[in-house]
């Protein structure tokens, strides 16, 4: 019994409901109809298995059972976040009586106590919202305390700790299956590279959004990593093949999206802030090499994401293109065009788009029904 | 699978922790930055925030100055000083790239030396001795050659900061210059605030209360310094403090 089984009786449950739902729009448009017998057996069966779920994993079956544990998520959510503050407070108030080595081992303690709190909930297979809940604070004490560790003893800072935050982050998505986190740390891998190649030249390593080429090459393996090998994302149980396949799908997906999505915004800020990479280039023509290769990027997340299937993607693309197209136009036209033109030529332009995305869609819906 | 990476993130935490509490052993095993005996003027108590009973202490300083006293660059960083440093200063400064290039240098971890000039106990006028004492007087990137240039380690301290470069077409008053030209700035020093354990931050937690930071304030003799604390610098450049001391009032 894992919660990956109760998430899958719990999808499994909210898929019944639909059928049912559907099933009844189709007997009343005369599309099928079932004999009393098979409606009784058919009944029969849904009801079993609900009711052994219902026992088994605590599943909600009903939409106001549903009701009620989103209800029951909020108000946990707003408790442990009173509770976290509380005890931070409290540390606050207490921290200048205690002696070193207790502030350390506070420090060291916290971020595991969150650990053994995920894994203990995921043990007694609660609804996977609270095993995710314990994750995001075991992240953000290790992010609190490495800060507050550096603070007691006066240490002068390293980018290694972006490192720490994000392969402390990468674990904790793989244990419990949690895409977030998974975001998180990549995201946080990918700061790290830039900030250590900005290191190693000799720059404050903090600055690596100001230097944000170096970000380019960290988002390139992040996207190439599924590619490379296959990144394993919360595995199931064996009985269910097809949705371990499915979060493996989901863990690859993220991967292509931070790579992207770090590798667009670098292209962006240099495009917008200038880049100093080929000194007898004009700062003009580096600004808008770097657009137009934003803007073939994006194209080409596109139609990467199309071909995979991946709709996630496809947005990501599409919204990258938009602003790099954008960012263009406005560097040609926004000088000598009277704005209003302006303004004008960027509505058709969006009109334009629309009638292209609404192509893709429609190419996706057949891939998804293929 | 699961396991595996919960031990891995539980390996992970205690390495990093490990790894700090270790480099903050070796930084203390040798003052090779040297150590100097600050008052409060240069170490002001950080107002508590949140109920916070921490005892943290502001590093400040201040360093000789071009044009504006208060915000005016580091006289002492001169172009070929920021060259040094390992800035690149080839681009000319009147060239049409320069705006950009200069724009977008990232500042420089260095070394900064410190002196420590007190002022002068037998004149007592409150406004010549308001200043604060710490100044940063020199930078490099090779700390040892720092010390050889500043050899006293009672007089100067070595420590780690931040200088950034700028390129200046204007000056204070907002008049354009003849000709563009570069500065340099001692962004901090890192870290720039000393955080004081028990027991040594006894005496402190006595004196919290509603002070001004302003320095301006300490044309009034009331402000005098209320304490001394003597600050090490260690092999890694980085502060801790020991042997804080009450003074008496004026």
């Amino acid at each position: 019994m894992t919660a990956q089984s109760r998430q899958a009786a719990q999808q499994r449950a909210d898929r019944l409901a639909l059928f049912r739902a559907e099933l009844t729009t189709l007997e009343d448009e005369g599309g099928l109809t079932l004999t009393p017998e098979q409606q009784a057996g058919l009944d029969a069966h849904i009801q079993d298995l609900l009711a052994r779920w219902r026992t088994q994993y605590g599943i909600d079956a009903t939409d106001s059972a549903r009701r009620v544990s989103w209800g029951m998520r909020i108000a946990s959510l707003l408790g442990a976040a009173a509770l976290v503050a509380a005890a931070i407070l409290f540390l606050h108030r207490i921290w200048g009586y205690l002696g070193t080595p207790v502030q350390l081992l506070i420090l060291t303690l916290a971020p595991l106590a969150m650990l053994l709190g995920a894994e203990l909930t995921h043990r007694r297979n609660v609804d996977s919202f609270y095993v995710g809940l314990f994750a995001i604070a075991a992240e953000v004490a290790i992010i609190t305390e490495l800060s507050a560790l550096g603070a007691v003893l006066n240490l002068s800072g390293s980018p290694h700790v972006l490192l720490t935050w994000g392969a402390f982050a990468l674990c904790l998505a793989y244990a419990y299956g949690l895409r977030l986190l998974l975001a998180a740390g990549l995201l946080l891998l990918g700061a790290w590279s830039g900030a250590v190649i900005l290191e190693w030249t000799g720059y404050v390593w903090m600055a690596f959004l100001q230097s944000s080429r170096l970000l380019i090459p960290g988002a390139i393996i992040l996207y190439a990593l599924p590619s490379l090998g296959r990144p394993r994302g919360g595995h199931g149980p064996a009985e269910t093949p097809p949705r371990h396949s499915h979060d493996a799908e989901a863990f690859a997906t993220v991967y292509r999206l931070c790579g992207a999505g770090l590798g667009l915004l670098a292209l962006l800020i240099l495009s917008l802030g200038g880049d100093h990479c080929c000194g007898s280039i004009s700062p003009t023509h580096v600004a808008a090499a770097y657009q137009i290769t934003g803007i073939l990027l994006a194209l080409g997340v596109v139609a990467h994401g199309l071909r995979l299937g991946a709709s996630p993607l496809v947005n990501l693309g599409a919204a990258g293109f938009v602003i790099f197209l954008f960012a263009r136009l406005q560097a040609w036209w926004w000088e000598w065009m009277p704005k209003y033109l302006f303004f004008l030529v960027l509505g058709l332009i969006a009109f334009g788009l629309l009638l292209v995305f609404r192509r893709i869609r429609a190419r996706l819906a057949q891939g998804a029904l293929a | 699978m699961r396991v595996v990476c919960l031990i891995t993130a539980a390996v992970t935490v205690l390495l990093a922790n490990g790894l700090g509490i270790w480099q903050s052993s070796r930084n203390r095993a040798e003052p090779a930055g040297g150590s100097l005996e600050l008052t409060e003027r240069e170490l002001p108590l950080q107002r508590a925030e949140l109920e916070s009973t921490a005892t943290v202490l502001l590093l400040k300083w201040q360093t000789e100055r071009v044009g504006n006293e208060r915000w005016g660059p580091a006289k002492w960083l001169t172009s070929d000083k920021l060259v040094e440093l390992g800035f690149d200063c080839s681009v000319p400064v009147d060239s049409p790239p320069a705006r950009r290039h200069y724009g977008s240098m990232p500042a420089r971890p260095v070394f900064l030396a410190l002196e420590y000039q007190p002022p002068h106990a037998d004149v007592p006028n409150p406004v010549a001795n308001r200043h604060c004492g710490l100044r940063v007087i020199d930078a490099g990137r090779d700390p040892q050659a720092l010390r050889r240039l500043h050899p006293d380690p009672k007089r100067f301290a070595i420590a780690r900061g931040v200088v950034r470069i700028q390129r200046r077409d204007h000056d204070f008053d907002g008049q354009p210059l003849a000709r563009p030209e570069l500065a340099g700035w001692v962004d901090s020093l890192l870290p720039s605030q000393i955080s004081v354990p028990r027991p040594a931050n006894q005496l402190l937690t006595t004196l919290r209360g509603p002070r001004p930071q302003d320095p301006d304030s300490e044309d009034d003799p009331a402000h005098a310094p209320r304490y001394t604390a003597r600050v090490y610098w260690g092999s890694r450049y980085e502060p801790w403090v020991e042997e804080l001391k009450p003074l008496r009032g004026p």
